[in-house]
């Protein structure tokens, strides 16, 4: 069954300008990273924040709201990998606090830390962060 | 609606694609959504004809929800070579696909399709094994019914290639010295980039032998390729957490082997074991890919973008007891 023809040349398209931008110096994948509104890296650590000491509720927030978009904020465009690594690096931490259910006060300052560098990365990119609180 | 739509999902495939640390989906497109609001984007890294292979999509809602649990219906269309109409009679069955949840989320156990928020459920739906019969371009409609009695459908396009440009099963594995922990002049994040963040190697059982270490003794191996700190997907750190986790059950039946992507992220410097296994002719790179070695030295199997713990269990239990 012949799919029709705008579907076709939209699909084909698709996969034809997608196929010319693999790059050596672009190694990793962005499968599935996410592509919505990057802003939501920063209100859902603040979301995060606001949850503590409800450390299930900021878990949740966190998975819900910021993890896709830290993970497409760190894979955006033009942003340098100095940046890009801080964000990933201190994620990873977060990751590691609701993992170990760390102290308060380490998942705290990591959240801020995450957040911090979430802002700076959306700003490096000519992104405002959201005001949060 | 639906070329502004698409025009949108082009519009996230370029500007994902042009500069560091980020990838390229050389293989695949997302499809505009579709009936349900779902939109389908195919997560394959390689597909190639007349070759066995898996094909998993991804299905999400416009909000990033994920379509989570059950099976959904698949069905394609062979479009061509994108320089000519395709030829008439070549066709894919109609399949089911079921849902694989990334290692460590709900599986949802008889639940139908749910929109889940990724808490609550994260995965993508695969069939295997599954042999397209023409190389050039495909579309798949992913379709069916939702908990909700809501029906969905969604298109996809995807490559399928003429010839492989990575290993494929049956291919003999190439006898890697990847590092291991002791090996000289190596920092430790260059052998799990976890060591950055956490200080020390998190899973030390994934670092003691190498590729070639197994090719030499004639054991099976599993290795994991990925960056579980550096990955911009959602897979990488579950997946090697997965492999942690069945080096624990099954070393009597294999070595497990981590291999971190990055021998240094900021300096974008690949470890040489992932440039000779992952990079592709055109200098593109996907990960996370698991492979499974067999004592004869050639690949068993492989899976890309993300595995679940039955399919890597069903491998290992098929291996012999080591003495």
């Amino acid at each position: 069954m012949a799919p029709p023809q705008r579907t076709v040349l939209v699909a084909v398209a698709v996969v034809l300008l997608a196929a010319g931008c693999g790059t050596p110096s672009s190694p990793t994948a962005t499968a599935l990273s996410s592509a919505g509104d990057l802003t939501a890296a920063s209100s859902g650590l603040c979301l995060a924040l606001a949850a503590l000491p409800d450390t299930a509720a900021a878990q949740r927030a966190f998975v819900n709201t910021a993890h896709a978009a830290l993970h497409s904020l760190a894979a955006a465009p033009g942003l340098e990998r100095s940046v890009a690594a801080g964000v990933l690096e201190s994620m990873q931490r977060v990751e590691g606090d609701f993992a170990t259910i760390a102290t308060q006060k380490t998942l705290t300052a990591d959240l801020q830390d995450l957040s911090a560098k979430a802002d700076a990365a959306l700003r490096a990119i000519g992104q405002a962060p959201p005001p949060c609180g | 609606m639906r070329l502004t739509s698409a025009a949108v999902v082009l519009a996230i495939l370029l500007s994902a694609c042009s500069s560091p640390p980020v990838g390229s989906p050389t293989s695949s497109g997302g499809g505009s959504p579709g009936e349900g609001g779902i939109v389908a984007e195919v997560a394959s890294f390689q597909l190639v004809a007349d070759h066995p292979g898996r094909l998993i999509v991804a299905l999400l809602s416009a909000d990033n929800r994920w379509l989570s649990f059950g099976t959904v219906q698949m069905r394609f269309a062979f479009l061509g070579d994108g320089k000519a109409s395709p030829p008439p009679g070549i066709g894919v069955a109609t399949t089911s696909a079921k849902f694989l949840p990334i290692p460590g989320t709900p599986s949802g156990g008889d639940k139908e399709p749910t929109l889940t928020e990724p808490a609550d459920g994260r995965g993508l739906y695969g069939i295997e094994p599954i042999t397209f019969p023409a190389a050039g371009f495909w579309q798949v409609t992913s379709s069916g019914r939702m908990e909700d009695g809501t029906l969905f459908s969604a298109d996809a396009a995807f490559q399928v290639l003429a010839e492989p440009t990575l290993r494929l099963p049956g291919d003999r594995a190439l006898a890697s010295d990847n590092p291991v922990i002791g090996t000289p002049d190596v920092p430790p994040a260059a052998i799990d980039s976890r060591a950055a963040t956490e200080g020390h190697i998190p899973d030390p059982e994934l670092h003691h032998v190498s590729i070639a270490d197994a090719l030499r003794a004639h054991e099976p191996a599993l290795v994991v390729f990925a960056t579980p700190v550096y990955c911009v997907s959602q897979f990488c750190g579950p997946i090697t957490d997965l492999v942690s986790a069945l080096s624990r059950t099954y070393a009597n039946r294999a070595a497990f082997i981590h291999v971190e992507i990055y021998r240094d992220f900021q300096a974008n410097q690949l470890n040489d074991t992932v440039r000779d296994w992952l990079q592709t002719p055109s200098g593109d790179l996907r990960e996370p890919w698991v492979y499974l070695i067999g004592g004869d030295g050639k690949i068993l199997d492989s899976w890309d973008t993300m595995v679940t713990r039955g399919e890597l269990e069903a491998a290992l239990k098929a291996l012999p007891v080591r003495k």
